[in-house]
């Protein structure tokens, strides 16, 4: 592939499954701009591991376990600056949006988008790369070292806590 | 309690939010610094090709150097990401001289590391401990080339992570 033209494929790759890139990114920062800067650490490493394949865009299963690695990284730095400035107390910055502010005229839409929030990680994870990263369980699998029944069983068990919340919380609003 | 279809109905209604502006413009400024340095690799049938228009012109002892650097930096990128090896301070291979190209023949290859520094703990993707170090590793590859009997050494640094699990606390 030329390199013009690898790094046009590489924006339109980026261009059509950033948010999805994003999105599972920022379940391992705690900030946006974490996530924003995993995405763009996994991009430079994938662009370098795609060398011997001609510069092609790489499977999005292979991209998720990046990030997922970066980010375990950034979680160590974190663990070990926090160490260092004890006296300082760390939030999460949850303000900004995981997923389209657009819907939040539908309440229900609204539900998921906190429930998914409150998801552990290794649920949230599974369920990003399912639904909004359209992976096969194999593939997720694969992208997390993990057998694919175990991704299945996780899978289904978030989905189950998601509807859950999903009723209590309508309960809860609508007496 | 929705049942399982409703919740993935649901969830497919929400649509991941964009990257920022600065940070997609940002990603795109350094595939376009990635892609203006990376040398040009085709692979055609099963043979290797340097793009590396500048060799046209040069004397063949020299191109076909090049051709042997070019093929050094494709393997040495194809291994860029294999850093789950066991820590070595040399681990030195010796090749019973691969003949990539015309007259230049790969005579040694060796892994020298130049730092190794213990970084702490981190978690698998099972959420194990695993104690992380940091290598910086130089990959070192000797070519001779069999018209003028010069052997040149191709030296490309990389950096490697490589993680071990924590048997004992």
């Amino acid at each position: 592939m030329m390199k013009q033209s690898a790094a046009s494929a590489w924006k339109d790759w980026l261009a059509e499954y950033g948010p999805r890139l994003l999105l599972f990114a920022r379940g391992w920062s705690n900030t946006r701009e974490d996530a924003e800067d995993l995405v763009q650490e996994a991009i430079i490493r994938m662009w370098n591991h795609q060398a011997d394949k001609g510069y092609v865009p790489p499977d999005l299963p292979l991209v998720f376990s990046t990030i997922r690695f970066c980010g375990l990284n950034l979680h160590r730095s974190e663990k070990r600056r926090r160490k260092r400035e004890e006296s300082v107390i760390y939030l999460n910055d949850f303000h900004d949006v995981w997923l389209d502010p657009a819907m939040e005229e539908d309440e229900e839409a609204l539900i998921l988008r906190g429930a998914v929030k409150k998801l552990s990680d290794k649920l949230r994870e599974v369920v990003t790369m399912k639904i909004w990263g359209g992976l096969t369980f194999q593939q997720i699998s694969e992208a997390l070292a993990i057998s694919p029944n175990t991704a299945a069983s996780r899978y289904r068990y978030a989905l189950e806590q998601l509807g859950n919340e999903l009723s209590r919380l309508k309960e809860v609003r609508h007496g | 309690m929705a049942n399982h279809e409703a919740v993935e109905a649901a969830l497919a209604r929400l649509v991941p939010v964009a990257l920022s502006q600065g940070a997609q413009s940002e990603i795109e400024a350094i595939i376009d610094e990635l892609a203006a340095d990376a040398p040009r690799v085709e692979r055609h049938a099963g043979r290797i090709v340097s793009g590396w228009a500048w060799m046209a012109g040069r004397p063949a002892w020299w191109r076909r150097t090049g051709m042997g650097i070019g093929v050094a930096a494709a393997l040495t990128g194809g291994i860029w990401l294999a850093g789950n090896g066991t820590p070595e301070k040399h681990r030195s291979v010796e090749v019973a001289s691969v003949d990539f190209s015309d007259g230049v023949v790969l005579v040694g290859e060796s892994d020298r590391v130049s730092s190794m520094i213990d970084i702490g703990w981190s978690e698998d993707y099972d959420g194990a401990a695993m104690q992380t170090m940091h290598l910086s590793v130089v990959g070192e590859n000797s070519f001779l080339d069999e018209e003028t009997g010069i052997v040149m050494q191709v030296s490309e640094p990389r950096e490697e992570f490589i993680l071990m699990p924590v048997s004992t606390f």
